[in-house]
Protein backbone atom coordinates (compact mmCIF):
# COMPACT_ATOMS: atom_id res chain seq x y z
CA UNK A 1 0.00 0.00 0.00
CA UNK A 2 1.25 3.41 -1.04
CA UNK A 3 1.25 6.10 1.53
CA UNK A 4 1.92 9.06 -0.85
CA UNK A 5 0.04 9.78 -3.70
CA UNK A 6 2.04 10.59 -6.72
CA UNK A 7 2.16 14.16 -7.03
CA UNK A 8 -0.46 15.24 -10.27
CA UNK A 9 2.73 16.97 -11.86
CA UNK A 10 4.55 14.12 -11.83
CA UNK A 11 1.42 11.82 -14.02
CA UNK A 12 1.20 11.61 -17.65
CA UNK A 13 -0.78 13.49 -19.78
CA UNK A 14 -3.11 10.49 -20.23
CA UNK A 15 -3.25 9.65 -16.80
CA UNK A 16 -4.40 13.09 -15.50
CA UNK A 17 -6.74 13.07 -18.39
CA UNK A 18 -8.46 9.76 -17.10
CA UNK A 19 -8.44 11.87 -14.14
CA UNK A 20 -10.62 14.78 -15.10
CA UNK A 21 -12.91 12.52 -17.25
CA UNK A 22 -14.12 11.16 -13.45
CA UNK A 23 -14.24 15.52 -12.77
CA UNK A 24 -11.09 15.53 -10.92
CA UNK A 25 -10.67 19.52 -10.90
CA UNK A 26 -7.05 19.39 -9.72
CA UNK A 27 -5.78 17.24 -12.66
CA UNK A 28 -7.90 19.02 -15.42
CA UNK A 29 -6.20 22.04 -13.78
CA UNK A 30 -2.69 20.44 -14.04
CA UNK A 31 -3.45 19.61 -17.38
CA UNK A 32 -3.73 24.03 -17.94
CA UNK A 33 -1.03 24.49 -16.54
CA UNK A 34 0.94 22.36 -18.57
CA UNK A 35 0.02 23.29 -22.24
CA UNK A 36 -1.87 26.73 -21.70
CA UNK A 37 0.84 28.30 -23.05
CA UNK A 38 2.21 26.38 -25.48
CA UNK A 39 -0.83 26.26 -26.81
CA UNK A 40 -1.04 30.33 -26.20
CA UNK A 41 1.59 30.26 -28.60
CA UNK A 42 0.08 27.92 -31.22
CA UNK A 43 -3.23 29.87 -31.36
CA UNK A 44 -1.44 33.33 -31.72
CA UNK A 45 0.87 32.39 -34.35
CA UNK A 46 -1.63 30.84 -36.39
CA UNK A 47 -4.43 33.36 -35.50
CA UNK A 48 -2.23 36.63 -36.77
CA UNK A 49 -0.25 37.37 -33.62
CA UNK A 50 -3.68 38.27 -32.16
CA UNK A 51 -3.22 38.01 -28.51
CA UNK A 52 -7.49 38.38 -27.25
CA UNK A 53 -8.24 35.86 -30.13
CA UNK A 54 -5.86 33.76 -29.25
CA UNK A 55 -6.51 33.93 -25.60
CA UNK A 56 -10.44 33.23 -26.82
CA UNK A 57 -9.05 30.30 -28.94
CA UNK A 58 -7.47 28.62 -25.77
CA UNK A 59 -10.30 29.17 -23.46
CA UNK A 60 -12.77 27.27 -26.54
CA UNK A 61 -10.16 24.59 -26.86
CA UNK A 62 -9.88 23.44 -23.29
CA UNK A 63 -14.04 23.72 -22.50
CA UNK A 64 -13.81 21.44 -25.37
CA UNK A 65 -11.92 19.18 -23.54
CA UNK A 66 -13.79 19.03 -20.26
CA UNK A 67 -17.05 18.11 -22.22
CA UNK A 68 -15.03 15.64 -24.32
CA UNK A 69 -12.83 14.10 -21.50
CA UNK A 70 -15.05 11.11 -21.11
CA UNK A 71 -14.96 10.42 -24.65
CA UNK A 72 -10.97 11.01 -25.00
CA UNK A 73 -9.09 7.93 -26.29
CA UNK A 74 -6.79 6.63 -23.68
CA UNK A 75 -4.64 4.50 -26.24
CA UNK A 76 -4.38 8.31 -27.91
CA UNK A 77 -1.09 10.85 -26.93
CA UNK A 78 -3.09 13.78 -24.70
CA UNK A 79 -0.54 16.53 -26.62
CA UNK A 80 -1.39 15.43 -30.01
CA UNK A 81 -5.33 14.99 -29.46
CA UNK A 82 -5.09 19.15 -28.23
CA UNK A 83 -2.91 20.03 -30.71
CA UNK A 84 -5.65 18.24 -33.58
CA UNK A 85 -8.25 20.68 -31.77
CA UNK A 86 -6.42 23.20 -32.19
CA UNK A 87 -5.64 23.04 -35.28
CA UNK A 88 -9.47 22.32 -35.96
CA UNK A 89 -10.29 25.39 -34.55
CA UNK A 90 -7.80 27.47 -36.66
CA UNK A 91 -8.93 25.82 -39.88
CA UNK A 92 -12.41 26.63 -38.97
CA UNK A 93 -11.66 30.79 -38.37
CA UNK A 94 -9.55 30.37 -42.02
CA UNK A 95 -12.19 29.43 -43.27
CA UNK A 96 -14.73 32.07 -41.21
CA UNK A 97 -11.84 34.84 -42.29
CA UNK A 98 -11.71 33.99 -45.47
CA UNK A 99 -13.16 36.71 -46.92
CA UNK A 100 -11.39 39.62 -44.45
CA UNK A 101 -7.91 37.93 -45.40
CA UNK A 102 -8.85 38.45 -49.20
CA UNK A 103 -9.52 42.04 -48.48
CA UNK A 104 -6.44 42.08 -45.57
CA UNK A 105 -4.16 40.36 -48.40
CA UNK A 106 -4.87 43.58 -50.68
CA UNK A 107 -3.73 45.85 -47.76
CA UNK A 108 -0.63 43.66 -46.73
CA UNK A 109 0.38 43.99 -50.27
CA UNK A 110 0.56 47.52 -50.34
CA UNK A 111 1.68 47.47 -46.53
CA UNK A 112 4.29 44.52 -47.90
CA UNK A 113 5.37 47.08 -50.36
CA UNK A 114 6.15 50.01 -47.80
CA UNK A 115 7.84 46.99 -45.66
CA UNK A 116 9.95 46.00 -48.42
CA UNK A 117 11.33 49.72 -48.82
CA UNK A 118 11.56 50.15 -45.37
CA UNK A 119 13.30 46.61 -45.39
CA UNK A 120 15.95 47.76 -47.86
CA UNK A 121 17.16 50.49 -45.17
CA UNK A 122 16.93 49.01 -41.66
CA UNK A 123 16.39 45.48 -41.96
CA UNK A 124 16.12 44.08 -38.25
CA UNK A 125 14.64 40.52 -37.00
CA UNK A 126 11.58 42.22 -36.02
CA UNK A 127 10.84 42.88 -39.53
CA UNK A 128 12.00 39.29 -40.67
CA UNK A 129 9.23 37.59 -37.86
CA UNK A 130 6.53 39.91 -38.93
CA UNK A 131 7.69 38.68 -43.09
CA UNK A 132 7.99 35.07 -41.39
CA UNK A 133 4.55 35.15 -40.37
CA UNK A 134 3.30 36.97 -43.47
CA UNK A 135 4.59 34.07 -45.24
CA UNK A 136 3.27 31.44 -43.30
CA UNK A 137 0.09 32.96 -43.09
CA UNK A 138 -0.11 32.83 -46.83
CA UNK A 139 0.48 28.93 -46.73
CA UNK A 140 -2.75 26.32 -46.14
CA UNK A 141 -3.84 25.04 -42.70
CA UNK A 142 -1.87 21.85 -42.92
CA UNK A 143 1.63 23.19 -44.07
CA UNK A 144 1.46 25.82 -41.74
CA UNK A 145 -0.02 23.87 -38.57
CA UNK A 146 2.90 21.40 -39.86
CA UNK A 147 5.43 23.97 -39.83
CA UNK A 148 4.99 25.49 -36.99
CA UNK A 149 4.43 22.60 -34.93
CA UNK A 150 7.71 21.21 -36.15
CA UNK A 151 10.10 24.17 -35.45
CA UNK A 152 7.92 26.46 -32.77
CA UNK A 153 6.85 24.14 -31.04
CA UNK A 154 9.36 21.18 -31.07
CA UNK A 155 7.14 18.23 -32.13
CA UNK A 156 8.92 15.27 -33.39
CA UNK A 157 6.89 14.06 -37.04
CA UNK A 158 5.25 11.21 -35.10
CA UNK A 159 3.72 13.70 -32.72
CA UNK A 160 2.75 16.09 -35.84
CA UNK A 161 1.39 12.95 -38.02
CA UNK A 162 -1.36 12.00 -34.91
CA UNK A 163 -2.01 15.98 -34.30
CA UNK A 164 -3.24 16.50 -38.04
CA UNK A 165 -4.26 12.67 -38.56
CA UNK A 166 -1.88 12.26 -41.55
CA UNK A 167 1.04 10.11 -42.30
CA UNK A 168 4.68 10.40 -41.36
CA UNK A 169 5.85 11.06 -45.11
CA UNK A 170 2.97 13.78 -45.26
CA UNK A 171 4.99 16.06 -42.54
CA UNK A 172 7.97 15.72 -44.04
CA UNK A 173 6.77 16.40 -47.33
CA UNK A 174 5.40 19.21 -46.21
CA UNK A 175 8.03 20.46 -43.87
CA UNK A 176 10.45 20.65 -46.59
CA UNK A 177 7.95 22.49 -49.37
CA UNK A 178 7.31 24.62 -46.59
CA UNK A 179 10.54 25.17 -45.97
CA UNK A 180 11.36 25.93 -49.35
CA UNK A 181 8.49 28.41 -50.06
CA UNK A 182 9.72 30.47 -46.98
CA UNK A 183 12.98 30.58 -48.15
CA UNK A 184 11.87 32.19 -51.46
CA UNK A 185 9.73 34.31 -49.67
CA UNK A 186 12.02 35.68 -47.41
CA UNK A 187 14.80 35.75 -49.93
CA UNK A 188 15.54 39.38 -48.83
CA UNK A 189 16.22 38.50 -45.72
CA UNK A 190 19.61 35.91 -46.25
CA UNK A 191 22.35 38.45 -45.41
CA UNK A 192 20.23 38.65 -41.63
CA UNK A 193 19.96 35.06 -41.58
CA UNK A 194 23.59 34.55 -42.21
CA UNK A 195 24.66 36.74 -39.19
CA UNK B 1 20.47 -5.81 -53.95
CA UNK B 2 20.29 -1.90 -54.23
CA UNK B 3 23.30 -1.03 -52.25
CA UNK B 4 22.03 2.84 -53.45
CA UNK B 5 20.58 4.84 -50.13
CA UNK B 6 17.69 6.65 -50.63
CA UNK B 7 16.82 9.82 -48.60
CA UNK B 8 13.50 11.54 -47.99
CA UNK B 9 13.35 16.02 -47.66
CA UNK B 10 13.39 14.82 -44.07
CA UNK B 11 16.97 13.91 -43.55
CA UNK B 12 17.22 16.66 -46.07
CA UNK B 13 16.08 18.89 -42.83
CA UNK B 14 18.37 16.95 -41.09
CA UNK B 15 21.47 16.89 -43.22
CA UNK B 16 20.77 20.71 -43.53
CA UNK B 17 21.11 20.94 -39.46
CA UNK B 18 24.06 19.44 -38.89
CA UNK B 19 26.02 19.59 -42.13
CA UNK B 20 27.35 22.21 -44.79
CA UNK B 21 26.70 21.87 -48.79
CA UNK B 22 30.30 21.34 -48.49
CA UNK B 23 30.63 18.84 -45.52
CA UNK B 24 28.06 16.52 -47.29
CA UNK B 25 29.18 13.21 -48.87
CA UNK B 26 29.13 12.82 -52.54
CA UNK B 27 25.60 10.20 -52.29
CA UNK B 28 24.54 12.75 -49.88
CA UNK B 29 25.11 16.06 -52.34
CA UNK B 30 23.32 14.06 -55.04
CA UNK B 31 20.51 13.27 -53.14
CA UNK B 32 20.67 16.72 -51.98
CA UNK B 33 20.50 18.03 -55.55
CA UNK B 34 17.30 16.29 -56.77
CA UNK B 35 15.01 18.24 -54.48
CA UNK B 36 17.78 21.81 -54.76
CA UNK B 37 18.39 23.98 -57.28
CA UNK B 38 21.87 24.50 -56.45
CA UNK B 39 24.29 24.91 -53.28
CA UNK B 40 23.12 28.80 -52.32
CA UNK B 41 19.71 27.49 -51.93
CA UNK B 42 20.69 24.61 -49.97
CA UNK B 43 22.96 27.47 -47.75
CA UNK B 44 19.78 29.91 -47.52
CA UNK B 45 17.79 27.20 -46.90
CA UNK B 46 20.12 25.94 -43.65
CA UNK B 47 20.03 29.33 -42.70
CA UNK B 48 16.17 29.98 -41.84
CA UNK B 49 15.66 26.24 -40.96
CA UNK B 50 18.60 27.33 -37.66
CA UNK B 51 17.09 30.77 -37.29
CA UNK B 52 13.52 28.75 -36.48
CA UNK B 53 14.61 27.99 -32.81
CA UNK B 54 15.27 31.62 -32.62
CA UNK B 55 12.14 32.31 -33.20
CA UNK B 56 10.31 30.10 -31.25
CA UNK B 57 11.74 31.35 -28.17
CA UNK B 58 11.38 35.14 -28.29
CA UNK B 59 7.37 35.50 -27.59
CA UNK B 60 7.62 35.60 -23.66
CA UNK B 61 3.73 34.68 -24.13
CA UNK B 62 1.93 33.79 -21.03
CA UNK B 63 -2.24 33.12 -20.35
CA UNK B 64 -3.78 35.34 -17.89
CA UNK B 65 -5.57 34.03 -15.05
CA UNK B 66 -8.96 34.89 -15.69
CA UNK B 67 -8.71 32.47 -19.39
CA UNK B 68 -7.70 29.88 -16.60
CA UNK B 69 -10.79 30.77 -14.05
CA UNK B 70 -13.26 30.43 -17.15
CA UNK B 71 -12.25 27.30 -17.97
CA UNK B 72 -12.31 25.77 -14.73
CA UNK B 73 -15.68 27.17 -13.84
CA UNK B 74 -16.92 25.71 -16.93
CA UNK B 75 -15.19 22.40 -15.99
CA UNK B 76 -17.47 22.24 -12.80
CA UNK B 77 -20.62 23.44 -14.87
CA UNK B 78 -19.86 20.42 -16.85
CA UNK B 79 -19.69 17.89 -13.82
CA UNK B 80 -22.70 19.25 -12.33
CA UNK B 81 -24.40 19.54 -15.89
CA UNK B 82 -23.39 15.62 -16.38
CA UNK B 83 -24.84 14.45 -13.14
CA UNK B 84 -28.03 15.88 -14.30
CA UNK B 85 -28.04 14.24 -17.30
CA UNK B 86 -27.49 10.91 -15.45
CA UNK B 87 -30.68 11.66 -13.60
CA UNK B 88 -32.61 12.52 -16.45
CA UNK B 89 -31.66 9.81 -18.39
CA UNK B 90 -32.55 7.53 -15.64
CA UNK B 91 -36.24 9.48 -15.67
CA UNK B 92 -36.58 9.45 -19.45
CA UNK B 93 -36.51 5.53 -19.40
CA UNK B 94 -38.74 5.47 -16.56
CA UNK B 95 -41.12 7.97 -17.79
CA UNK B 96 -42.08 8.09 -21.28
CA UNK B 97 -44.90 10.52 -21.88
CA UNK B 98 -46.25 8.77 -25.19
CA UNK B 99 -47.23 5.72 -23.15
CA UNK B 100 -50.72 5.24 -21.21
CA UNK B 101 -49.83 5.49 -17.69
CA UNK B 102 -50.27 1.57 -17.11
CA UNK B 103 -47.67 0.96 -19.54
CA UNK B 104 -44.96 3.49 -18.06
CA UNK B 105 -41.69 1.33 -17.67
CA UNK B 106 -41.20 3.02 -13.99
CA UNK B 107 -44.87 2.28 -12.90
CA UNK B 108 -44.35 -1.48 -13.74
CA UNK B 109 -40.90 -1.86 -12.78
CA UNK B 110 -42.24 -0.29 -8.90
CA UNK B 111 -45.12 -3.09 -9.45
CA UNK B 112 -42.19 -5.68 -9.94
CA UNK B 113 -40.68 -4.64 -6.90
CA UNK B 114 -43.62 -4.21 -4.88
CA UNK B 115 -44.20 -7.78 -5.55
CA UNK B 116 -40.61 -9.25 -5.21
CA UNK B 117 -40.72 -7.74 -1.46
CA UNK B 118 -43.97 -8.65 -0.36
CA UNK B 119 -42.69 -12.42 -1.89
CA UNK B 120 -39.41 -12.02 0.02
CA UNK B 121 -41.45 -10.66 3.95
CA UNK B 122 -44.19 -13.43 3.27
CA UNK B 123 -42.15 -16.26 2.63
CA UNK B 124 -40.21 -17.30 5.67
CA UNK B 125 -36.61 -16.53 5.41
CA UNK B 126 -34.50 -20.20 4.75
CA UNK B 127 -32.93 -18.72 8.41
CA UNK B 128 -36.39 -19.93 9.35
CA UNK B 129 -36.96 -22.55 7.56
CA UNK B 130 -33.98 -24.35 9.07
CA UNK B 131 -34.89 -23.69 12.58
CA UNK B 132 -39.02 -25.15 11.88
CA UNK B 133 -36.61 -28.36 9.85
CA UNK B 134 -34.71 -28.52 13.05
CA UNK B 135 -37.90 -27.97 15.73
CA UNK B 136 -39.81 -30.34 13.77
CA UNK B 137 -36.87 -33.33 14.26
CA UNK B 138 -36.30 -32.90 17.53
CA UNK B 139 -40.06 -33.02 18.06
CA UNK B 140 -39.70 -36.56 16.10
CA UNK B 141 -36.83 -37.81 17.92
CA UNK B 142 -38.92 -36.87 21.02
CA UNK B 143 -41.73 -38.83 20.37
CA UNK B 144 -39.08 -42.06 18.72
CA UNK B 145 -37.36 -41.10 22.48
CA UNK B 146 -40.53 -41.44 24.11
CA UNK B 147 -41.58 -44.35 22.26
CA UNK B 148 -38.65 -46.26 23.00
CA UNK B 149 -38.39 -45.42 27.11
CA UNK B 150 -41.61 -46.40 27.38
CA UNK B 151 -41.09 -50.13 25.77
CA UNK B 152 -38.11 -50.41 27.67
CA UNK B 153 -40.08 -49.06 30.64
CA UNK B 154 -42.61 -52.19 30.48
CA UNK B 155 -39.89 -54.41 29.82
CA UNK B 156 -38.38 -53.53 33.19
CA UNK B 157 -40.17 -55.52 35.62
CA UNK B 158 -39.44 -58.63 33.68
CA UNK B 159 -35.62 -57.49 33.68
CA UNK B 160 -35.75 -56.31 37.50
CA UNK B 161 -36.92 -59.78 38.29
CA UNK B 162 -34.50 -61.67 36.64
CA UNK B 163 -31.94 -59.25 38.61
CA UNK B 164 -33.87 -59.75 42.03
CA UNK B 165 -33.52 -63.07 41.53
CA UNK B 166 -29.87 -63.01 40.92
CA UNK B 167 -29.70 -61.15 43.76
CA UNK B 168 -31.33 -63.13 45.89
CA UNK B 169 -29.43 -66.13 44.81
CA UNK B 170 -26.34 -64.62 45.35
CA UNK B 171 -27.34 -63.47 48.63
CA UNK B 172 -29.07 -66.46 49.98
CA UNK B 173 -28.17 -70.12 50.07
CA UNK B 174 -28.97 -72.52 47.61
CA UNK B 175 -32.14 -73.31 46.70
CA UNK B 176 -30.96 -76.64 45.31
CA UNK B 177 -29.88 -77.28 49.25
CA UNK B 178 -32.77 -75.77 50.57
CA UNK B 179 -35.34 -77.99 48.52
CA UNK B 180 -33.18 -80.99 49.39
CA UNK B 181 -33.64 -80.21 53.32
CA UNK B 182 -37.12 -80.18 52.53
CA UNK B 183 -38.10 -83.40 51.04
CA UNK B 184 -35.85 -84.80 53.40
CA UNK B 185 -37.67 -83.35 56.36
CA UNK B 186 -41.05 -84.44 54.45
CA UNK B 187 -39.43 -87.87 54.32
CA UNK B 188 -39.13 -88.33 57.39
CA UNK B 189 -41.75 -86.53 58.85
CA UNK B 190 -39.67 -83.67 61.05
CA UNK B 191 -41.47 -81.91 62.90
CA UNK B 192 -41.63 -78.00 62.03
CA UNK B 193 -39.36 -77.11 65.04
CA UNK B 194 -37.02 -79.88 64.11
CA UNK B 195 -37.25 -78.41 60.44
CA UNK B 196 -36.36 -74.99 61.67
CA UNK B 197 -33.66 -75.78 64.19
CA UNK B 198 -32.10 -78.31 60.99
CA UNK B 199 -32.35 -75.16 59.07
CA UNK B 200 -30.81 -72.86 61.31
CA UNK B 201 -28.21 -75.15 61.98
CA UNK B 202 -27.69 -75.35 58.44
CA UNK B 203 -27.54 -71.50 58.25
CA UNK B 204 -29.69 -71.52 55.34
CA UNK B 205 -32.14 -68.67 54.21
CA UNK B 206 -35.13 -69.10 52.98
CA UNK B 207 -35.89 -67.86 48.84
CA UNK B 208 -38.29 -64.96 49.64
CA UNK B 209 -39.17 -65.54 45.87
CA UNK B 210 -41.45 -68.03 47.74
CA UNK B 211 -42.86 -65.92 49.79
CA UNK B 212 -44.97 -63.81 47.49
CA UNK B 213 -47.34 -61.88 49.17
CA UNK B 214 -50.21 -60.42 48.47
CA UNK B 215 -49.26 -56.80 49.79
CA UNK B 216 -52.33 -54.66 47.88
CA UNK B 217 -53.15 -53.80 51.62
CA UNK B 218 -50.24 -50.97 52.14
CA UNK B 219 -51.63 -50.16 55.39
CA UNK B 220 -48.35 -51.52 57.20
CA UNK B 221 -46.75 -48.49 55.85
CA UNK B 222 -48.61 -46.02 58.55
CA UNK B 223 -47.92 -48.58 61.13
CA UNK B 224 -44.82 -46.33 62.58
CA UNK B 225 -46.04 -43.23 61.33
CA UNK B 226 -45.55 -40.15 63.34
CA UNK B 227 -48.85 -38.91 61.28
CA UNK B 228 -51.66 -39.72 63.95
CA UNK B 229 -54.28 -39.14 61.33
CA UNK B 230 -52.37 -41.17 58.51
CA UNK B 231 -52.02 -43.96 61.62
CA UNK B 232 -55.52 -43.30 62.22
CA UNK B 233 -56.67 -43.91 58.19
CA UNK B 234 -53.72 -47.00 58.74
CA UNK B 235 -55.37 -48.68 61.57
CA UNK B 236 -58.57 -48.48 59.82
CA UNK B 237 -57.59 -49.44 56.69
CA UNK B 238 -55.74 -52.52 58.18
CA UNK B 239 -58.84 -53.29 60.36
CA UNK B 240 -60.47 -54.00 56.84
CA UNK B 241 -58.02 -55.54 55.39
CA UNK B 242 -57.91 -58.01 58.26
CA UNK B 243 -61.42 -58.52 58.59
CA UNK B 244 -61.66 -61.48 56.34
CA UNK B 245 -58.36 -62.87 57.80
CA UNK B 246 -56.18 -62.98 54.34
CA UNK B 247 -53.72 -65.16 54.05
CA UNK B 248 -50.13 -64.78 52.78
CA UNK B 249 -49.69 -67.15 49.67
CA UNK B 250 -46.68 -68.79 49.01
CA UNK B 251 -45.01 -69.93 45.80
CA UNK B 252 -47.07 -68.74 43.59
CA UNK B 253 -44.94 -67.13 40.87
CA UNK B 254 -47.30 -65.43 38.89
CA UNK B 255 -48.59 -63.07 42.02
CA UNK B 256 -47.62 -59.23 41.41
CA UNK B 257 -44.20 -59.37 43.12
CA UNK B 258 -44.09 -57.09 46.44
CA UNK B 259 -41.90 -54.31 46.73
CA UNK B 260 -39.53 -55.52 48.82
CA UNK B 261 -36.68 -53.72 49.64
CA UNK B 262 -34.06 -56.83 49.96
CA UNK B 263 -31.60 -55.10 51.57
CA UNK B 264 -33.80 -54.26 54.84
CA UNK B 265 -36.55 -57.14 54.33
CA UNK B 266 -35.50 -60.74 55.08
CA UNK B 267 -36.54 -63.26 57.25
CA UNK B 268 -34.58 -65.02 59.13
CA UNK B 269 -33.48 -68.29 60.94
CA UNK B 270 -33.05 -67.51 64.54
CA UNK B 271 -29.54 -66.36 64.63
CA UNK B 272 -29.07 -65.55 61.57
CA UNK B 273 -29.44 -62.23 60.09
CA UNK B 274 -28.41 -61.31 56.58
CA UNK B 275 -25.10 -59.66 55.95
CA UNK B 276 -26.57 -56.72 54.14
CA UNK B 277 -28.55 -56.23 56.88
CA UNK B 278 -26.91 -56.08 59.84
CA UNK B 279 -28.45 -53.89 61.85
CA UNK B 280 -29.47 -55.72 64.77
CA UNK B 281 -26.09 -55.54 66.57
CA UNK B 282 -25.94 -51.99 65.71
CA UNK B 283 -29.12 -51.29 67.01
CA UNK B 284 -28.33 -53.02 70.24
CA UNK B 285 -26.32 -50.25 71.36
CA UNK B 286 -28.57 -47.81 70.11
CA UNK B 287 -31.72 -49.69 72.00
CA UNK B 288 -33.39 -46.53 74.29
CA UNK B 289 -36.01 -48.14 76.75
CA UNK B 290 -38.30 -44.90 78.73
CA UNK B 291 -40.45 -46.57 81.57
CA UNK B 292 -42.58 -44.75 83.91
CA UNK B 293 -42.46 -44.84 88.11
CA UNK B 294 -44.38 -48.03 87.73
CA UNK B 295 -42.06 -50.10 85.50
CA UNK B 296 -44.44 -49.63 82.52
CA UNK B 297 -43.46 -49.00 78.62
CA UNK B 298 -43.59 -45.24 77.85
CA UNK B 299 -41.44 -45.46 74.54
CA UNK B 300 -38.96 -47.46 73.58
CA UNK B 301 -36.62 -48.01 70.25
CA UNK B 302 -36.81 -51.95 70.58
CA UNK B 303 -40.08 -52.87 69.02
CA UNK B 304 -39.93 -56.12 70.65
CA UNK B 305 -40.70 -54.39 73.88
CA UNK B 306 -43.68 -53.63 72.48
CA UNK B 307 -44.28 -56.74 71.46
CA UNK B 308 -42.95 -59.25 74.24
CA UNK B 309 -44.99 -56.70 76.72
CA UNK B 310 -48.31 -57.90 75.68
CA UNK B 311 -50.10 -60.77 74.24
CA UNK B 312 -51.61 -58.93 71.51
CA UNK B 313 -48.54 -58.54 70.22
CA UNK B 314 -47.91 -60.50 66.91
CA UNK B 315 -46.61 -59.40 63.57
CA UNK B 316 -48.03 -57.58 60.56
CA UNK B 317 -49.72 -60.09 57.75
CA UNK B 318 -47.03 -58.44 55.40
CA UNK B 319 -43.67 -57.86 58.22
CA UNK B 320 -42.68 -61.56 57.21
CA UNK B 321 -41.41 -60.27 53.87
CA UNK B 322 -41.57 -56.57 53.76
CA UNK B 323 -40.18 -54.65 56.98
CA UNK B 324 -39.92 -51.44 55.58
CA UNK B 325 -42.21 -49.62 56.92
CA UNK B 326 -43.31 -46.69 57.91
CA UNK B 327 -44.09 -44.46 54.70
CA UNK B 328 -41.29 -42.73 52.56
CA UNK B 329 -40.62 -39.75 54.29
CA UNK B 330 -40.01 -41.97 57.97
CA UNK B 331 -38.43 -45.20 56.59
CA UNK B 332 -38.48 -47.66 58.85
CA UNK B 333 -36.21 -50.80 58.95
CA UNK B 334 -36.48 -53.53 61.29
CA UNK B 335 -35.35 -57.12 60.99
CA UNK B 336 -37.32 -59.90 62.65
CA UNK B 337 -36.40 -63.00 64.03
CA UNK B 338 -36.88 -66.58 65.00
CA UNK B 339 -34.91 -67.16 68.53
CA UNK B 340 -37.29 -69.85 69.72
CA UNK B 341 -36.99 -73.54 69.76
CA UNK B 342 -40.34 -73.85 68.99
CA UNK B 343 -42.94 -71.96 67.48
CA UNK B 344 -45.19 -72.26 70.74
CA UNK B 345 -42.19 -70.14 72.13
CA UNK B 346 -41.94 -67.82 69.39
CA UNK B 347 -40.26 -64.47 69.96
CA UNK B 348 -40.13 -62.01 67.60
CA UNK B 349 -38.13 -59.13 67.80
CA UNK B 350 -38.42 -55.55 66.10
CA UNK B 351 -35.34 -53.86 66.02
CA UNK B 352 -35.81 -50.21 64.28
CA UNK B 353 -34.29 -47.34 63.01
CA UNK B 354 -34.09 -45.43 66.25
CA UNK B 355 -34.53 -42.21 64.29
CA UNK B 356 -37.84 -44.02 62.50
CA UNK B 357 -39.02 -45.57 65.72
CA UNK B 358 -42.15 -43.31 67.09
CA UNK B 359 -43.17 -43.01 70.51
CA UNK B 360 -46.27 -44.60 72.71
CA UNK B 361 -47.56 -46.34 69.79
CA UNK B 362 -50.02 -48.71 70.07
CA UNK B 363 -49.76 -52.47 68.75
CA UNK B 364 -53.27 -53.24 69.53
CA UNK B 365 -54.21 -53.63 65.76
CA UNK B 366 -51.91 -56.34 65.26
CA UNK B 367 -52.19 -59.92 65.62
CA UNK B 368 -52.21 -62.48 68.33
CA UNK B 369 -49.50 -64.88 69.34
CA UNK B 370 -52.36 -67.96 67.69
CA UNK B 371 -52.53 -65.93 64.49
CA UNK B 372 -48.73 -65.29 64.52
CA UNK B 373 -48.19 -68.91 64.81
CA UNK B 374 -50.69 -69.34 61.98
CA UNK B 375 -48.46 -67.46 59.87
CA UNK B 376 -45.30 -69.02 60.35
CA UNK B 377 -46.75 -72.54 60.02
CA UNK B 378 -47.87 -71.05 56.53
CA UNK B 379 -44.38 -70.25 56.49
CA UNK B 380 -42.84 -73.61 57.29
CA UNK B 381 -45.24 -75.42 54.79
CA UNK B 382 -43.80 -73.89 51.90
CA UNK B 383 -40.62 -74.45 53.22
Amino acid sequence: MRLFRTPYTELTDEQLMEKAARHDERAFSTLYDRYSDQLLHYFWRMLWKDREMAEDFLQELFIKVAHNAANFDGKRAFKTWLFSIANNMCKNAYRHAEVKSKAKEVLENGKEHLEKSRSEKDLDHATFHDQLEKALQKLDTDKQSTFRLRYFDEMSIKEISEALECSEGTVKSRLFYTLKHLNQALKGFEHLLKE
Amino acid sequence: MNDSYTYDPEDIESLMKHKSFSELYVDERAFVLKHIEDEDEYESMRHLLLSMSKVSSDDGLRSRPATKEAVMAAFREQRKRTAWYTLNGLMSLLVIPERKWFLQPGLQLAALVGVILSVAILTPSSKESKLVAEADTTETQLDQRIATDTASFRATPIEDNSEVDNELQANSASQETLELIIKEAEESDVTEEQFLADVQQKKIEPNVDDLNVNIEDTSYRTVFNNDTTAESEALADLEVALAPEPTPTFGDDNKVQPNINLDSSTVLADGLIAESNDISAESEERIDRVDDEEGELIQSTDASDYFLSNDDVAITEDFNVNTTMGNSSQPLSATYTITDESLSNLELTAEAEEAAVPSGRDFSHMLKATEQKSLLSMMYSAY
